[in-house]
Order: structure tokens, then sequence, then C-alpha cells
């Protein structure tokens, strides 16, 4: 709503040349302003709209072309891997294992992490085995980091951790089958899924 | 104070989104011992640069890129600190090169199906 509010300001300050420089300009400003703001409240009554100088203008433009992601349309999925398994995390005999296009990870014990890049923007979805793996679901540690691998100050890539006690979830001398799927959020016909066999000692 | 188990994910997404080689030792052919315990030993205890070179600190906009994700909340403290340190030099970006090989093999596969 803030940055409608704020577009809004923009376009009527722009289009009729709103200036406050001089109070007879600015009277003659609102006459023309007034009608296009009536028209605009009474198609869309729950808008607020707030008239701005063109010196506030000239700022929040200044302040949305730094601001920084989600200008434009989300960069659709391109990619997913899984990075890297580890294993007994937080420990002393702590290993880390770059995955790449392996299927199977090393045998592993104690707590797990998982790291998944995903390039472009999806709505995600893992499990471990059968189990969907969830913020909700307290077994489960997840976090998420951003990525901008180009420094135009959008958000490229995102890499995901999820960190979970494998003693507890993959019986010892088994394997469990970690999955992640991912939907692209403005091409929904495209799903990347990439999947992990791990092995428990 | 940070549990050794918090650290070792913070230390993980630092190796796989930004490419941070530290405080591992490669003992196989894609196995790496971590050294959480020296590397969260750093952070809190170091008081003067490792190495002065990479001094540097995050930009606003760089700032901006990693508020973009719960995890930003923590991680900008500790690249602030890391950068400080001269653990790992900013100015360079927060990308792991692995990606453009991911990517460019993924884009290629995609155009031939």
């Amino acid at each position: 709503m803030k940055k409608y509010l704020l577009a809004v300001g923009i376009l009527t300050s722009g289009f009729l040349g709103l200036n406050t420089a001089e109070a007879s300009e600015v009277e003659k400003d609102m006459i023309e302003v007034n009608p296009l703001i009536e028209n605009l409240k009474t198609k869309h009554p729950g808008w607020t709209i707030t008239l701005v100088t063109s010196d506030e203008a000239a700022k929040i433009k200044e302040e949305v072309n730094n601001s920084p992601v989600l200008r434009g349309p989300a960069p659709p999925l391109t990619s997913v891997y899984i990075d890297q398994v580890i294993s007994q995390v937080g420990t002393i005999n702590e290993y880390s294992e770059d995955i790449g296009l392996q299927q199977t990870s090393h045998a592993v014990s104690g707590t797990v992490l998982i790291g998944v890049m995903e390039v472009g923007y999806g709505n995600d979805n893992q499990w471990l085995g059968d189990e969907r793996i969830t913020y909700q679901n307290r077994d489960y540690k997840i976090n998420e980091a951003t990525v901008d691998f180009n420094n135009d100050k959008i958000i490229d890539a995102f890499y995901h951790t999820v960190t979970f006690n494998s003693d507890l979830k993959i019986s010892s001398g088994t394997s469990a089958l970690y999955k992640f799927r991912s939907t692209s959020q403005n091409s929904p016909w495209n799903t990347i899924e990439r999947t992990i066999n791990i092995p428990h000692l | 104070m940070v549990s050794m188990e918090d650290m070792s994910i913070k230390l993980a997404i630092l190796r796989g989104a930004y490419g941070y080689k530290g405080f591992t030792e490669q003992v196989g052919e894609n196995m790496y011992k971590v050294d959480t315990k020296a590397f969260k030993e750093t952070i809190e205890n170091a008081k003067e640069p490792i190495d002065q070179s990479k001094v540097s600190k995050l930009s606003s906009d760089q700032i901006k890129v990693l508020q973009g994700a719960p995890s930003g909340s923590w991680l900008i403290p500790l690249l602030n600190r890391m950068g400080q340190l001269g653990m790992m030099d900013l100015r360079e970006g927060l990308v792991n090169p692995k990606i453009f090989q991911y990517t460019s093999t993924m884009n290629a596969y995609n155009r031939s199906i």
C-alpha cells in the first residue's frame, strides 16, 4: 500500500507538473489535479491518496531507485542444485561434502545439514523420506540466505539450509531420500526437483 | 553466546552462498573437515585484523539484498565482523562462483529439451 500511495503521488505531480514554488501555481495545479484524484477515489475507494511536492517526489523517486529488491517481475526459476551435506554439525568431527551431481552422500551421523542453491524465484517444498520439512516442524531448523550475483541490487538466488538430527530421522544402516522441489513463481509450469540419498552409519 | 551448532550453520551458509573457504581442510575429493570451533573463537575473540588488505565492510546495497531473507538479521553483523577482521573481502561481492557452473549447465540442459 505504501508503495502505491507513493506512486500515485509521483504520477500526479509528474503528469501535471505540481509545484509549490508559488502559491498561485499550486492553486492552479490543484484545480487540475482534483478531478483526477476524485476520479481515482471513485474508482478505488480503498486507496489513500496523498499529494506531494516536487521536492518530496524527487526524494521518493530517489528512495525507490535505491530500494533493494523486487522491482519488476521476479526472475524465473532457472536452476536448483544440492550444494553440500554436512554431518556431525557443531562437533570436532564435522565433515562437509560437496555434492555436485552425486546421487548419494557420505554416511552421516549426528546433526546433519543440507545446503541447496535455488536460482530464481520459486515456491519450494522439501521432504526427508515421506516427511515434509516445514518451519512448523520443530525437528528441522530451516535457514535461507539471499544472493545477488550481478550486483544489480536484485536478489537472484536463495541459499537454503535444513538441519536435523539424523540419529532420530534415519535408522542406523539405512538411507533416507532428501528431496527439494521448487516451482517457478512466474512460470508455474517450470518445476525443478533435486534429490540426494543420505545413508546413516 | 552462539552455540557451536548455530555457528556451524552460519559457516555452512557462508561457504555455500558466498564461497567462503576459511576454516576448512580438504580431506578427500569432495570432502572437507570443518573447524567451526576455531571459526567461532576467531569471530568472538580476535582483536586485530587477520589480513589488513581485506579489511572492508558491507555496502548499503549489499545490506539491502541481505535483508531480503530472515538470515540477514545475523548475516549482516557476522559479515561486517568478518570484514572488520579481514577474513573476507566484502568489496569482491557476495557470491559462490560455483553458482555460475550450475546455472550455465542448467541453461544448456533446458535449451536442449
